[in-house]
């Protein structure tokens, strides 16, 4: 008897079961999918960490005296469990160039390594491991390749003085040390031949470093150790460079809150899609329990026939699952490999789960068969007597016509049926929206204080910064001095600028730190801006960033040590400020503190202030991009922005993010396309005599579809709306830690008004109004002939 | 001029690649005022006339004229006009829309119809009117699974009237209903009829279509009879009910 319903049924409410199939199929995969995703990013980059053998602290080092010193030490030191020692060479960004010889996009020095000289994992695009690289090939990481267009098999130039040859590009590579934006180094892998070949130049060995990866379980120990060591221009824990990835893991987390958001709207689609089914077959349970079935065995069949349903989509759903979490994978592990160690196995747990939960809620959709007697049953659950009134609005009282007044009747007359409708789409336009108003914040200039100061163009020409460091700090004053002396001749008078880094030695309460500090040449205390506490008055106070703050111990009021060359300085920490530099892992000194110009770590762009407006005014946009073209062409270098072209160039995900941005869309109007389908259709199975009466009754057909759309429009509208009012709110919450995470911990996000309130919303209307549209044609097929069959 | 001429109408169903013939060269009239009830058989083709002739389904071959215009001819958007303004129909499930009061119901088409003129207060008042006639107005805003079917077909008649049609068409109005209720529903379009509205309804109930004055018989697709109510047909309901049996006994019913 089983088999038999089973069969009649599959084959006779086709549409139905068909409808009921598709949305087991999408939350199977969503789910599956989904599950997957969410262990990847948990683990991502610690897995990532482990395959490329990361250590636990990671120090570059220059020069072979610093080699031995540093080995000698580590071998001293008890903490260190262990190290891997990799040769490289540290040399000028410019080293690799375009095929023609012009100077490429490029960031921070580049690492050349010898490919049989490697100790760590490096990986090619498709997750392999990288063992051998061809004679006059490389392999570059970072973003060097995408940012200079450059495609696998493109050609690059090597140079060096007189030294120069070819190279072919193999591909992008994904590397746990640098392959994130935020370190802005370049490592290139060679063959080993090719590598010799470079170290044959005299002038280049002075370059050549090593990288340490060493393993501990005390990194607090072993940076203590190695603090006075010389010759390290680097010397980061490994949970500094985790931080480093946070752009990548800022879009594994989208990717992540992405899949938990489907999984909702499957769960939303799957119980709406059973509880609807099942008070369709009412009437049919009636009959069954009136001829005498017993209510477990009438439970028992349409049990057997959801599990069937939900084995048959779950196992499809599973299918797609795989390239599906793959496509949602793809677009944030560019530089990282994310995987994780249980395969497919979640997979199948996430579809297994949406077999239990169809069944589940087939389950407790089947509880009222119990209760209810034959007649409840026929009466689709009304007992005859205390019939529930329905809550719509009266015609006589309504401004609207009569197929607008049917449509908003029909929504509040069923508010739990367009609920579903409601919550999926508010949803899924919340994540666009959420990503909306974090792209539009990195976008613009709102985070430039969390960087340098506000000025009008900032200049961040490599080239130029290397000589001024190479010319020492005099170099840099020098400089500024002819930066502005150039725009005067060009009739731009401007003041110049710049935020220098070192690194200094700090002591609080007996523990040792090595801190970063920065100071800016050429800027007015007055324009840094701080979050809490006071700016610095004097020479020996400083700001900290709550990082900093927390790592220490140090509060506002409190005395650290800062231990200069010249000698040792107690500074007040006078205030709180927060910047992305570092990631937050950074201090301030006051702009007279005695800084040794050997001690200049990095230097960020030269800042430009025209002197012809106020300070604390912009300029109109027309005149600074007319001006910022023309100091493009006085200095000859392409590197010129404004305040939120430099902000997104520092935080470098934007690109990523906006890419992210608009697949979500496009995740957005499938889901949107999906669930107003399945809808549609189920509404107008549901209503095939409502909709045959308003025919017979002379109803145009437009009319009818009019009124389909429109109550879909009224649900899509008011999602839209919804989310547009939670966007503001939902974005701090869920954004804001991963400012955070950045060093930025109070973000004022840039909403656009008519992206968020008319563009999107509109987007998702016309969606909606559309895949509405196409369901509700199918109402012309019904004819008012068709009242003649209605029961 | 009769209001409804029909003339050589054929309606012909293809089902699995088999022709079927529901109606073969159907010819008669209704005039204006009248009240005429389809008898026959079940499958006999009754219920397929009643729906071709009020335009609902396309007849495949003949002519309906309806007051001299041609609804065979017609476009759809006609014909879907002709529904709202001019013609109203009942039926036997006493179809109606759940989300609305049964006053909505009734008052839903008024709205909709650009012919009906009126503010929509002034529409109410007519649809107050019409329920308090046929003896609803308790019900008025009542939701539809409230009321008993008697009232709901009533409900039904209203609706189909609120646009003052021409005709009113019925498909076995009181086909589901118990016996006090199809006495309420015939005792309604009696008194309808009795006031001018032409009615036109498929029935099985002897009782219904006795009080008709014109019955036409349909088998096989055919009119095979008509029963006039004689003249001096004053007599009482049983001698009409008698009248008609015997003669649909001499037709085989």
């Amino acid at each position: 008897m089983f088999f038999r319903f089973l069969k009649n049924d599959l084959r006779k409410k086709k549409a139905m079961n068909v409808i009921l199939l598709v949305i087991v199929i999408m939350a199977s995969m969503f789910m599956a999918s989904g599950l997957n995703n969410v262990m990847t990013v948990m683990n991502g980059t610690d897995h990532f960490f482990d395959l490329a053998g990361l250590g636990d602290y990671i120090v570059f080092s220059q020069g072979e005296e610093a080699k031995d010193s540093l080995r000698s030490q580590l071998d001293q030191t008890e903490a260190v469990k262990g190290y891997r020692m990799e040769e490289s060479l540290l040399t000028a960004p410019d080293i690799i160039r375009a095929a023609d010889g012009t100077k490429l996009e490029t960031k921070n020095a580049s690492v050349i390594q010898s490919v049989d000289r490697l100790k760590s994992g490096l990986f090619d695009m498709d997750n392999r491991r990288i063992t051998e690289v061809e004679k006059g090939h490389a392999y570059i990481s970072g973003a060097f390749i995408e940012k200079n267009g450059f495609q696998p098999g493109d050609t690059v130039l090597f140079c060096y003085e007189k030294m120069s040859f070819p190279l072919i590009l193999s591909g992008k590579m994904k590397d746990a040390l640098f392959g994130s934006d935020l370190m802005g180094n370049s490592r290139i892998v060679l063959n080993e031949e090719d590598y010799r070949t470079i170290l044959s130049n005299t002038s280049l060995q002075k370059h050549t470093g090593q990288i340490f990866n060493i393993d501990t379980d005390d990194v607090r120990a072993v940076e203590l150790a190695l603090s006075e060591a010389e010759g390290m221009v680097f010397n980061e824990s490994r949970a500094t460079i985790r931080m480093t990835c946070v752009m990548d893991l800022i879009l594994a987390i989208v990717t992540l809150i992405l899949s938990v958001c489907l999984t909702v709207v499957s769960f939303v689609m799957l119980r709406f899609c059973i509880t609807f089914h099942i008070m369709e077959e009412y009437r049919e349970i009636g009959v069954m329990k009136a001829i005498g079935i017993g209510s477990r065995r009438i439970r028992n069949l349409y049990l057997a026939k959801y599990a069937v349903l939900a084995l048959a989509g779950a196992l499809v759903g599973f299918a797609c699952s795989i390239p599906f979490g793959k496509l949602l994978m793809h677009s944030v592990s560019g530089n990282m490999v994310l995987e994780n160690d249980y395969g497919i196995r979640f997979h199948a747990f996430g579809s297994s789960l949406i077999v239990l939960a169809t069944v589940w809620f087939a389950w407790i959709c089947t509880g009222r068969v119990k209760k209810a007697s034959p007649l409840d049953a026929v009466r689709s659950g009304q007992t005859g007597e205390r019939f529930e009134k329905k809550r719509g609005c009266r015609l006589g009282k309504s401004h609207l016509g009569s197929i607008g007044y049917l449509a908003v009747n029909d929504i509040l007359s069923s508010p739990r049926r367009y609920l579903s409708m409601l919550i999926t789409f508010c949803i899924c336009t919340l994540l666009v929206l959420i990503l909306e108003n974090t792209t539009a914040t990195m976008n613009s200039d709102r985070l430039i204080n969390t960087f340098v100061t506000k000025s009008d163009l900032y200049l961040s020409d490599y080239s130029t910064l290397v000589n001024s460091m190479s010319a020492s700090d005099a170099g840099f004053e020098q400089q500024l001095e002819q930066i502005e002396q150039k725009l005067k001749d060009a009739g731009l008078e401007a003041k110049a600028c710049v935020e220098l880094q070192y690194k200094y030695p700090v002591t609080f309460k007996g523990n040792q730190y090595k801190i970063s500090f920065m100071q800016g040449l050429g800027v007015d205390m007055e324009d840094y801006k701080v979050s809490r506490g006071s700016l610095p008055q004097q020479e020996n106070e400083i700001l900290l960033t709550p990082q900093i703050s927390e790592m220490t111990g140090a509060k506002i009021g409190d005395t650290v040590t800062v231990h200069f060359p010249s000698g040792d300085m107690d500074c007040m920490v006078s205030g709180y400020f927060q910047s992305m530099c570092l990631l937050g892992k950074v201090a301030h000194f006051h702009t007279d503190a005695p800084t040794d110009p050997a001690h200049i770590s990095s230097a960020l762009a030269f800042q430009l202030r025209f002197t012809d407006h106020e300070k604390n005014t912009d300029l109109e946009e027309d005149v600074l991009e007319e001006r910022k073209e023309r100091v493009k062409k006085l200095f000859g270098t392409d590197k010129v922005m404004t305040a939120a072209e430099y902000c997104r160039d520092c935080v470098a995900v934007c690109d990523t993010l906006e890419a992210v941005k608009y697949l979500l869309l496009g995740i957005t109007f499938v889901v949107i396309f999906l669930v107003t389908s399945l809808m549609e259709r189920t509404f107008i199975s549901d209503e095939r005599a409502q909709i045959a009466l308003l025919k017979a009754m002379g109803f145009k057909e437009g009319r009818i579809v009019l009124w389909h759309v429109l109550r879909l429009a009224i649900v899509g509208f008011a999602a839209a709306v919804l989310a547009a009012a939670l966007s503001g709110p939902v974005t701090k919450l869920c954004i804001s830690p991963l400012f955070a995470m950045m060093g930025a911990d109070k973000v004022t996000f840039l909403i656009r008004p008519w992206k968020i309130f008319a563009f999107y919303p509109l987007c998702i209307l016309v969606f909606t109004m559309l895949a509405g549209l196409l369901q509700a044609l199918y109402t012309v097929k019904i004819r008012s002939r068709d009242t003649a069959n209605i029961e | 001029m009769a209001l409804l001429e029909v003339k050589d109408l054929c309606k012909t169903y293809i089902v699995d690649k088999r022709q079927n013939n529901v109606l073969r060269n159907v010819n008669f009239q209704v005039e204006k005022g009248e009240m005429v009830a389809v008898m026959g058989p079940s499958g006999s083709g009754k219920s397929t006339l009643l729906y071709t002739v009020s335009g609902m389904d396309r007849a495949t071959s003949g002519s309906v004229l309806f007051a001299g215009r041609d609804i065979v001819k017609m476009s759809e958007k006609e014909l879907t006009e002709m529904r709202l303004d001019e013609m109203g129909f009942v039926f036997q499930q006493m179809l109606m829309l759940k989300n609305l009061s049964v006053m909505d119901n009734i008052a839903l088409p008024a709205i909709e119809s650009r012919r009906h003129k009126g503010t929509r207060q002034e529409k109410y008042e007519e649809v107050r009117t019409l329920m308090r006639k046929l003896g609803i107005i308790d019900v008025a805003e009542n939701d539809i699974n409230e009321v008993s079917g008697g009232q709901l077909q009533r409900a039904c008649i209203c609706r189909s009237l609120i646009n003052r049609p021409e005709i009113l068409f019925a498909d076995e109005p009181t086909g589901a209903l118990n016996r006090a209720s199809s006495e309420e529903v015939l005792e309604v379009l009696t008194k309808l009829n009795s006031e001018g509205t032409t009615v036109m309804m498929v029935t099985h109930d002897v009782k219904v279509a006795a009080a008709c004055s014109r019955v036409l018989y349909i088998l096989d697709g055919n009119i095979r009879g008509e029963y006039v109510r004689p003249g001096n047909a004053d007599g009482t309901q049983e001698q009409k009910i008698r009248s008609l049996n015997n003669w649909l006994l001499e037709l085989g019913w």
